[in-house]
C-alpha cells in the first residue's frame, strides 16, 4: 500500500507563496537558495515563512523545523513530508 | 470576559507613547479588543496650528501601527491573576519585529475613537505573530495581515548599568 498526499504539493506555487513572503521575484528562488544568506532573510521573516506555509497547507510544524528550514529545497521536502504523513 | 486592570499595569509603556486607553475584551493565547481614543490633545499634534487642513490633522501611521501593535503586546503578556505574577516579563523586551500587508483604508482624526482588534495567529516561544484589524465607528480604518512581535532578554539588549 502507498501513501499518497492529500494534497498534491506544486513546487512553482510553493515558489510563489515564498517569493511573495520574501518580497523577491520567484526566479531568484532557486532549489539551493539559502533564504538567509542569499535573499537577506532574517530569522523573524523565516519564521513568518513557515508560519504563512502552516495557514496555506493546513499542517503544523515544530519549533525546531521553522528554524531549520533555510533552502527551498528543505521547506519543499519538509513539507512534502508533512502532507503525506498528515494524508 | 473582561479583564478589569488599567493598561498602565498591563504594558510597560508610559506618557507619551502608551497608545492604548482601555482593554474591552480579552481571550487568553486567541484575542483582544482594546479601545483607543484620538484627541486633539495628543502630542503629535502640538505643532499644528489653527489655521490647517484635515490632511495635518491625520493622526500618523506610525503611531497607529503603534497604538495595535501595543494592543497586541497586551495579549502576548497577558497573565490571568490566579497564574504566576508576571514578573519574568519584565525580563523580556517586547519588539516590534516585522508587518506585512498593512493597509490604511482612511485617514485618523482628533475626536476619533479607535477599537484595535487582534488575534494570534501563531505563537511560539519568543515570537508571537498576530493578525487583526482597526475600527472606528463600525468602519474599517486599517488592516493587518501579520505583525511579528518578537521578545527578547532585557540583559541582551539595555546597556549595562555602570
Amino acid at each position: 500500500m502507498t501513501t499518497q498526499p492529500m494534497v498534491e504539493l506544486d513546487k512553482e506555487e510553493l515558489r510563489t507563496t515564498l517569493a511573495d513572503v520574501i518580497d523577491v521575484a520567484p526566479a531568484e528562488i532557486g532549489d539551493s537558495t539559502d533564504f538567509l544568506d542569499d535573499l537577506g532573510v532574517d530569522s523573524l521573516l523565516l519564521l513568518e515563512l513557515v508560519v504563512v506555509l502552516e495557514k496555506r497547507y493546513r499542517v503544523k510544524f515544530s519549533e525546531q523545523e521553522m528554524r531549520t528550514a533555510r533552502t527551498f529545497r528543505d521547506a519543499y521536502a519538509l513539507l512534502g513530508g508533512k502532507l503525506v504523513v498528515s494524508g | 470576559m473582561k479583564p478589569v486592570q488599567d493598561v498602565h499595569e498591563l504594558l510597560p509603556h508610559r506618557y507619551p507613547v502608551l497608545l492604548v486607553d482601555r482593554v474591552l475584551d480579552l481571550v487568553p493565547g486567541e484575542s483582544v479588543t482594546a479601545v483607543k481614543a484620538i484627541s486633539r490633545n495628543e502630542q503629535c499634534y502640538r505643532k499644528v496650528g489653527a489655521h490647517t487642513t484635515a490632511t495635518h490633522l491625520a493622526y500618523p501611521q506610525s503611531l497607529l501601527i503603534e497604538s495595535w501593535g501595543q494592543t497586541a503586546g497586551i495579549l502576548a503578556t497577558w497573565r490571568s491573576p490566579d497564574e504566576e505574577s508576571a514578573a519574568p516579563e519584565a525580563d523580556r523586551v517586547m519588539l516590534l519585529g516585522g508587518l506585512t500587508g498593512i493597509t490604511f483604508h482612511r485617514p485618523v482624526l482628533p475626536g476619533d475613537v479607535l477599537h484595535h482588534r487582534a488575534r494570534v495567529f501563531h505563537a511560539l516561544s519568543d515570537t508571537v505573530i498576530f493578525e487583526g484589524e482597526t475600527l472606528c465607528d463600525g468602519e474599517l480604518v486599517m488592516s493587518v495581515e501579520r505583525m511579528v512581535m518578537a521578545f527578547r532578554p532585557a540583559g541582551r539588549l539595555l546597556p549595562s548599568a555602570g
